[in-house]
């Protein structure tokens, strides 16, 4: 179960009606309790999950700055994870001019579980799933990757991405068909 | 069978669970703190005052602007009305006479030019008409508002006129 699912919404509405009062604390929390979603949304559209961390500062930065603008305080999660998704695919996008031989170092990577061939196999499937995302347009990839979230209705996806949920099953769609061609030799494994 | 779309799902879902095995929660939150608390200390402002000083400023830099248009306009306005034509003045002044008749035409539409009379006054003596004090002239109609440009400039008229 998620830290999201065990807070409530009234819980999360005083967090941030808090933070809106100018309580640091109480933004501090709301970063505990969303960390999670937001990484999950943002590892999906960077496929790394050190390019995650960094695109879910910056959201949590801009959201901190921003919040005072948020009108209704239940509908922080929504609100928040539209800034993630928008801060992850211009990551992404940035990352894409950045010349590839340039690594970064590891933090969040795994380092203990994986025998070599599968550490190899887990960088190759995440370098091919970063590649194929930036193949997608950004709301194909905005949609696919907040499809698949658990708790997140295919409503609140319409919300986050701001078009109706017809719109978003045919991003999904679109993006599928794409990654089917794209990333065709890790699904035949 | 799974078809391609769930595989497609799947191989998704296994990355993310993949990258996200071993992040450290804690050090990500302390992060993000840390970040915030560099924002902070550059922050000096409450949250939306920023953006009144913004329209603040906008406003004053568009009245500005507006200002300096307006008044080059009239400025060009003044110089094509004034400057395009030129003005003439005629005196004639018969020897022995106190008044003579001026006709000033002053650069303004031809209908309305300005006449004026000039009594010339013997500074020997005193007028007896209007015992009026010895001068050098008197200008005794008013001149037009577009040249009425101040009483101490009447002087300066009268000299431009000769």
């Amino acid at each position: 179960m998620s830290n999201v699912s065990r807070t409530t919404a009234s819980d999360t509405a005083d967090l941030v009606e808090a933070s809106q009062a100018g309580d640091r604390g109480a933004f501090d929390e709301l970063v505990k309790v969303y960390q999670r979603r937001a990484m999950q949304v943002a590892v999906r559209v960077l496929g790394d999950a050190e390019e995650a961390a960094e695109a879910v500062q910056t959201a949590f930065v801009n959201a901190y700055l921003n919040i005072g603008k948020l009108r209704e305080a239940k509908r922080f999660g929504v609100w928040l994870l539209r800034i993630v998704a928008n801060a992850a695919i211009s990551q992404a996008r940035k990352a894409k001019r950045r010349p590839e031989s340039i690594e970064i170092a590891d933090r969040y990577e795994d380092k203990t579980s994986l025998s070599p061939a599968e550490t190899e196999s887990a960088k190759e499937l995440k370098e091919a799933i970063r590649r194929a995302m930036l193949k997608l347009s950004k709301k194909e990839a905005k949609a696919i990757s907040l499809f698949g979230l658990e708790d997140l209705s295919h409503r609140e996806v319409a919300e986050i991405m701001g078009c109706s949920v017809e719109a978003v099953r045919w991003y999904v769609f679109r993006a599928r068909q794409k990654l089917k061609v794209l990333l065709k030799e890790y699904l035949q494994c | 069978m799974l078809d391609g779309h769930e595989k497609i799902d799947l191989l998704l879902g296994r990355n993310a669970d993949e990258q996200l095995r071993n992040v450290d929660w804690n050090e990500l939150s302390s992060t993000i703190s840390r970040r915030l608390d560099k924002t902070q200390q550059t922050k000096t402002y409450p949250i939306g005052l920023p953006s009144v000083f913004k329209i603040a400023a906008g406003v004053a830099a568009a009245a500005a602007v507006l200002l300096m248009i307006v008044m080059i306009k009239l400025e060009k306005s003044a110089d094509m009305q004034l400057g395009n034509r030129k003005g003439s003045a005629s005196v004639e002044i018969i020897e022995g006479l106190s008044k003579s008749q001026v006709t000033v035409d002053i650069a303004v539409p031809d209908t309305k030019l300005a006449k004026c009379d000039i009594r010339i006054i013997d500074s020997r003596g005193s007028d007896k008409a209007g015992d009026a004090q010895a001068a050098w002239m008197v200008i005794s109609r008013t001149e037009p508002l577009y040249a009425d440009n101040g009483l101490s400039n009447d002087m300066k008229d009268v000299i431009c006129l000769f």
